[in-house]
């Protein structure tokens, strides 16, 4: 452990989050799953598991580091090593961290990880998942599966409602909350919202997508394109499980977060 | 209606006859068994079921978590729901194998809130029956949703309950992997319950 502080010169908070990790690891007795750490290389991690690599983008880290440690690409990006170990664990395991081990200095950062995978749901992934149900549809003859389209077109504009309604309305609360908090008296117009209201109405955005998924698997006859039926599918695996991690950040680290400030602000008086 | 069976199972008795307390101090619907450890759960059981066992996870946390995993699978074969009564730390992974949590800051009324949410035919979670093809009425319900119509229009149309039409709506749901209505209306296109013609009236 001391060997770890001294190379990247990592705060209390940052030994605090290895112990967590550590302690869990002992206590679960995971065979199959690794903590990842902040001394590890990061070329290790994605490695280990190719998912990481939606994240790491997010972050804006780009490939080409080397072999450099998480800790020094975070150095170097300047973001919260914390946040992004966090975040990096959750895809890697869905483990969520307890409590303690979050704070909300992480929400600017994390609401900029959150804004970033926004747009890669709206600009990059759903619009190729589109390319590939036409291609899809082109290469079938079953006139039915035209109907791919529309359903596709509905669910992607559920899901930039759902985005955009964080966007415009949550986030910036939250950002204000944050910005407020340290400077005293958050103005009125934040006294009348609260984060609860949107936990509870945090829509499900993979209802739709589960039902395409169930639609190609068992439903469609078989057609005479095989492959995009297939690419369709991993992508929409894929997709949901980014999803799922997604809402999860949100519902169970940005929302618990914003809490505590709302607490601090004494709007539960 | 008969009581709610709640069972309490804690080594601590200030916390066993503090719940117990807190449950009786406000509602007769629960009837209220309480033991030190989980031996003697089992023959409970098997003789009559709770609605909702209350349980510290110590109890359960060690061999790989395999313990927990199988009071889980009793609690699916028994029909009852898993609440885990908490003033330690547990990890996340650990309190989502419980249908909910129970922590020792929560006041009463979290507390029966939380208990009424579990016990609330209304919203427990659908226990998917068997893949067995679909019912005559389960088809009726699905042509309907596809040509736009609302639950309670079918209700109306089927002469059954609008809960009738819910619980086929589930049942559907289970059986095809499909909840949405336009995700229905595409199987109903797929296998001729409805034309295509209709679909397109319908978006
Ligand atoms: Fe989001
Ligand atoms: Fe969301």
């Amino acid at each position: 452990m001391s060997s770890i502080y001294k190379k990247s010169r990592i705060s209390s908070d940052n030994l605090k989050y290895l112990l967590y990790f550590t302690e869990k690891e002992l206590r679960m007795n995971h065979t199959d799953e690794f903590r990842i750490e902040g001394n590890f290389r990061m070329a290790d991690v994605i490695n280990a598991n190719e998912r990481l690599l939606l994240i790491i983008e997010r972050f804006g880290i780009s490939l080409g580091f080397g072999d450099k440690t998480i800790f020094e690409i975070c150095r170097e990006h300047q973001l919260d090593p914390l946040l992004v170990l966090v975040v990096m664990n959750v895809f890697n395991s869905h483990s969520f961290p307890a409590q303690g081990f979050l704070s909300v200095n992480m929400l600017p950062g994390l609401i900029s990880y959150l804004k970033n995978g926004h747009r890669y749901y709206l600009k990059e992934k759903l619009p190729f998942i589109g390319e590939l149900i036409d291609r899809f549809i082109e290469n079938t003859d079953n006139p039915d599966t035209k109907l791919l389209k529309s359903f596709f077109r509905e669910y992607a504009r559920e899901v930039s409602e759902h985005m955009s309604l964080e966007e415009t309305t949550v986030f910036p609360y939250i950002l204000a909350l944050y910005n407020y908090s340290e400077n005293g008296e958050p103005p009125s117009e934040l006294m009348n919202y609260r984060i609860d209201e949107f936990v509870e109405h945090h829509s499900d955005i993979e209802e739709k997508l589960d039902d395409l998924m169930h639609l190609l698997i068992k439903h469609f006859p078989p057609t005479k394109d095989r492959f995009y039926r297939n690419m369709i599918l991993l992508e929409l695996f894929n997709l949901q499980y980014d999803l799922n991690d997604h809402s999860g950040i949100e519902n169970r680290i940005l929302a618990p977060l914003v809490r505590q400030l709302e607490e601090k602000a004494g709007k539960n008086e | 209606m008969s009581k709610k069976k709640i069972y309490i199972v804690d080594q601590s008795e200030i916390i066993r006859r503090g719940i117990g307390a807190i449950l009786r101090s406000r509602s007769y619907q629960y009837e209220i068994i309480d033991s030190i450890d989980s031996s003697d759960i089992q023959d409970c059981l098997r003789s009559q079921c709770p609605a909702i066992l209350l349980v510290n996870p110590q109890g359960y946390v060690g061999n790989k978590g395999e313990r927990l995993k199988a009071l889980r699978q009793k609690a699916i074969n028994f029909g009852f729901k898993l609440v885990a009564v908490v003033y330690a730390y547990f990890d996340e992974q650990v309190l989502s194998l419980f249908d909910d949590v129970i922590y020792i800051n929560d006041d009463e009324a979290k507390i029966f809130s939380k208990l009424e949410k579990l016990t609330d035919p209304e919203l427990s979670p659908f226990v998917p029956e068997e893949t067995s093809p679909l019912s005559q009425r389960e088809l009726d319900v699905i042509r309907l949703v596809a040509l736009g119509h609302s639950n309670r229009d079918i209700a109306e149309e089927l002469f059954i309950s609008i809960h009738t039409v819910i619980s086929h709506r589930k049942n559907i749901t289970a059986k095809l992997g499909i909840k949405s209505a336009s995700g229905l209306t595409i199987y109903a296109v797929i296998n001729k319950l409805i034309s295509s013609g209709d679909f397109d009236k319908t978006v």
